[in-house]
């Protein structure tokens, strides 16, 4: 019993000494969390990345437009309810219509699932009929971890000074299930509508819901 | 390539495709097998009685808690039911925690039971057995995910009096219901920081005596931050956890509410619901 209670006493002295500790590093690794991700009503990580046809773009070069960055990853069922319903493109293609910069963003490694070529991903958006921008491959995941982008999709929304007004899902229906696109509510497309309206985004952050976006660890 | 992509999709729909009736009442795939159980043999009018949808899962793939952390999605259970029954919803066991890289996911691995109660009404028809029929949908991952679903049902008799028991349902029942989180303890309190969220749970010598763990499942999504470490102290009544606030910072938020998970030194696991009042 004895040894057993010493354990536990020094256990707990441990925690105690620990815990302030703990807390500085936490609150330490917060910041930086906080830094490194991204927040709502905050400036957007600049980046600069390659398309699929060798573009560079950086963040910057859009600063006056409003930009959607979508995670994609064409193998992953959530990601295939949108474009298999036709629902991600009508988006795209609403948006560009109205001179928003959408940049698809594909961050899966070399031979995870949802890495593509340049070539390949061009090829996806001829055959899905899809309207970005352009497509941006981040395959060592630099694009990815700037914004924190846990889910294909990840829906990211930046106003024209380059601030972050919405992040999150692309509508409030997590499911793989294509019928549930038809009554979904699409938080890209009304935060797109609230900007152009000039009102705040009523929903600027949001369950992003799907696949983990396939990193590199 | 074209018949490749027809390959895939007729395997994607025998995957999805509906089980024939009776025995084969389970969906099997390559990554799972699932079937819905029931307690009871024989239900009885006035009554309840737990049914599980019961997934086996391969090694390396794992399914989803009702908050299934930074990706992943919760299975979801579609009752048809004759007059008379009700079904409550997911009771959901304690889950456990998914790291990959920076990424937190809340499931199950190996295998699981998902109850849901089913209470049967003294008015039910008594002139027919019981049809029980479940629809299901539940997403299994490993490093990829394939989202699964399978059409179920149990026809049970009703007994003239007490339930009947059946020995292998209840036993897969009674092993999901002692994983089921105990009732939320009383005065558990939570304080917003800036960055963190102290959650204060009252808890017995018993129980905190020899902790080696203690984690908080949030029940909502972006109230804690899924997968940042949650630094715990044993006060003097009960435990102190420090938590990282998530992607909403919702200050007017009253309550806080998930599953307090708490591992033993001998590996003994006690779950709590919690719902913590804002101090």
């Amino acid at each position: 019993m004895q040894p057993s209670s010493r354990i536990q006493t020094h256990h707990l002295r441990a925690m105690r000494v620990s815990w302030p500790f703990v807390l500085l590093a936490l609150v330490i690794g917060g910041m930086q969390l906080a830094g490194a991700a991204t927040a709502v009503g905050k400036p957007a990580p600049d980046f600069s990345a390659v398309d699929s046809n060798g573009k560079m773009h950086t963040l910057k070069q859009y600063r006056g437009s409003l930009v959607v960055l979508e995670w994609t990853n064409d193998q992953c069922p959530f990601v295939r309810k949108h474009y298999g319903t036709d629902n991600m493109q009508a988006l795209q293609r609403e948006a560009t219509a109205q001179g928003v910069v959408w940049l698809s963003v594909i961050s899966s490694a070399p031979g995870m699932q949802g890495y593509v070529s340049g070539d390949e991903a061009n090829s996806l958006t001829k055959q899905r009929k899809a309207a970005p921008t352009a497509v941006l491959l981040d395959p060592k995941g630099e694009v990815g971890h700037a914004y924190g982008a846990k889910t294909t999709p990840h829906m990211y929304i930046i106003d024209r000074e380059g601030v972050l007004v919405y992040m999150g899902g692309i509508d409030d229906t997590p499911s793989t299930d294509w019928e549930d696109v038809k009554t979904a509510k699409n938080y890209v497309h009304v935060a797109l509508n609230e900007i152009m309206a000039g009102q705040p985004v009523s929903n600027a952050v949001t369950r992003p819901y799907g696949c983990s976006v396939k990193y590199n660890y | 390539m074209y018949t490749a992509r027809s390959l895939i999709a007729v395997t994607c729909l025998s995957l999805v495709a509906p089980v024939s009736e009776g025995a084969a009442n389970v969906v099997r795939t390559p990554q799972s097998e699932v079937t819905l159980v029931s307690e009871v043999a024989q239900a009885a009018a006035g009554r309840r009685f737990w049914v599980g949808l019961y997934l086996k899962l391969r090694p390396g793939w794992h399914t989803y808690w009702t908050n299934p952390g930074d990706s992943g999605l919760a299975t979801r259970i579609e009752w048809t039911l004759p007059q008379g029954l009700v079904a409550g919803t997911i009771r959901w066991p304690l889950p456990a925690r998914f790291p990959t890289g920076n990424l937190m996911n809340y499931g199950y691995a190996d295998e699981v039971v998902l109850l849901t109660r089913v209470s049967v009404l003294p008015s039910v028809d008594r002139g027919a057995p019981l049809a029980i029929a479940a629809h299901a949908r539940w997403l299994v991952c490993a490093h990829i995910c394939i989202p699964e679903e399978g059409r179920f049902e149990l026809r049970l008799p009703l007994a003239v009096g007490a339930p009947v028991l059946d020995p292998r349902g209840r036993r897969l029942v009674a092993r999901a219901e002692a994983r089921l989180p105990r009732a939320s303890p009383e005065n558990a309190r939570y304080a917003p920081n800036r960055d963190t969220l102290v959650l204060s749970v009252p808890l017995p010598k018993e129980t905190t005596g020899a902790m080696q763990e203690a984690w908080f499942y949030p029940l909502e999504y972006g109230v804690v931050d899924h997968s940042a470490p949650q630094p715990f102290r044993v006060t003097a009544d009960g435990v102190e956890l420090l938590l990282t606030r998530g992607e909403r910072r919702d200050d007017a938020l009253e309550h806080l509410r998930g599953v307090l998970v708490i591992r033993h030194r001998d590996e003994r696991q006690e779950g709590f619901t919690i719902n913590a009042m804002r101090r």
